[in-house]
């Protein structure tokens, strides 16, 4: 079963999404972007990123756990370690805070 | 070998990176009180790792605060609104309200802007493939374009040679595949976790935003005139700004989060600016 709201988002993702990766493939003279565009597109992957983690993580349940977690995986990636790996540990370590610290 | 078969086994790498982040998002999406449909549903037509897990993100703090439903029957007693014992239909809740339809509005809008990076990416394959192809296989392939796929298309077309369709459509359906099936796996598996792990599994999505942003700082620092400093304060400013509209200010997550994400990359380019002029 669906949720109507939740539909209605995933709809409107897709609409947006879709039309972002095609239009160049339907206009081509798209791929010359101004230069301040393309580098601001390169930038807010980064930036979202940012503003994915903070304030949100900071009002999870257990703190400690909730801010070691990312920074363990991020720790991780910087050093080399792989997204598959670094998901698993991020889980484990989450859970055995939770389990010890108890929630 | 065929050029698709060729596509499809460049995906293998692609899709060992995106089944346990698929599996995670369909875990996420169940920790919500939402169906495994629900998730399937935004896998298929979505394929976007980033905003899906914004979208889920945002719906899932509008749980918190009321907005939506289903983490209503969650929160009341554990009861997930998808047991479907009362709904009946294929929908559930009917209409949204005013306020949940501001948070689909929100997440809409988050997600686009989010996903406007695939702007550059689509238009350098776009160019690669050329014109001259059925505008229904352009139309196509234009769905399949992710991060990853760009990753593996971008590198072929940097060694100086152009992407083919086949190639392409098999890239993309092995990548398409294991998203959708790693989601699924995720979303049924959630059924049977017990609690504190189906908890860990929501805070695992913070660790994964950390790794992405990890992987960001480090792919910039390989590239020859990679400049990691910009995405550094990219990345501090919209924290920054999220931060004081949510927390100081009150805002909620759907309007703060748009305007931290393009003040943090805009304060990022301001700093290069000022860096030229010195």
């Amino acid at each position: 079963m669906l949720h109507t709201d939740w539909l209605l988002a995933v709809v409107g993702l897709l609409i947006g999404t879709y039309l972002v990766r095609v239009l160049p493939f339907w206009f081509s003279g798209i791929h010359r972007l101004p230069a301040p565009v393309h580098r601001f597109l390169e930038l807010v992957p980064a930036a979202a990123l940012g503003a994915l983690i903070v304030p949100d993580v900071l009002g999870q349940a257990v703190p400690v756990v909730a801010v070691a977690t990312p920074v363990l995986a991020f720790v991780l990636t910087l050093r080399g370690s792989n997204l598959t790996v670094v998901v698993a540990v991020s889980i484990l370590t989450a859970w055995v805070g939770l389990l010890v610290l108890g929630v | 070998m065929h050029s698709f078969t060729r596509g499809l086994t460049s995906a293998l790498p692609i899709a060992s990176g995106y089944i346990p982040v698929a599996i995670t998002f369909g875990l996420v999406v169940r920790s919500f009180g939402l169906t495994t449909l629900d998730a399937t549903v935004a896998s298929l037509l979505v394929f976007a790792g980033a905003a899906q897990f914004l979208a889920i993100g945002m719906y899932g703090a509008g749980i918190t605060a009321g907005v939506v439903v289903a983490g209503g029957a969650v929160a009341a007693g554990g009861v997930a609104a998808g047991d479907g014992a009362t709904a009946g239909g294929l929908l559930i809740g009917g209409w949204p309200g005013a306020a949940a339809l501001l948070l689909v509005v929100q997440i809409v809008v988050a997600g686009w802007l989010l996903n406007l990076r695939h702007l550059l990416m689509s238009s350098v394959i776009a160019h690669s493939l050329g014109t001259g192809h059925r505008w229904i296989l352009r139309s196509t392939l234009a769905f399949g374009v992710t991060d990853e796929v760009f990753g593996v298309a971008g590198w072929r077309i940097a060694e100086g040679g152009t992407v083919k369709p086949r190639f392409l459509l098999g890239l993309e359906l092995g990548a398409y595949s294991a998203w959708v099936g790693g989601t699924v796996i995720g979303a049924v598996s959630g059924e049977i976790l017990p609690a504190a792990l189906r908890t860990a599994m929501g805070l695992a999505l913070y660790a994964l935003f950390a790794a992405l942003l990890a992987g960001q700082f480090r792919a910039a620092a390989r590239q020859e005139d990679g400049r990691v400093v910009p995405l550094v304060i990219a990345a501090v400013a919209a924290a920054t700004i999220n931060a004081v509209l949510r927390e100081a200010l009150g805002w909620d997550a759907g309007a703060a989060f748009p305007l931290a994400m393009i003040g943090g990359a805009l304060i990022a380019m301001g700093s290069e600016v000022r860096d030229a002029a010195h």
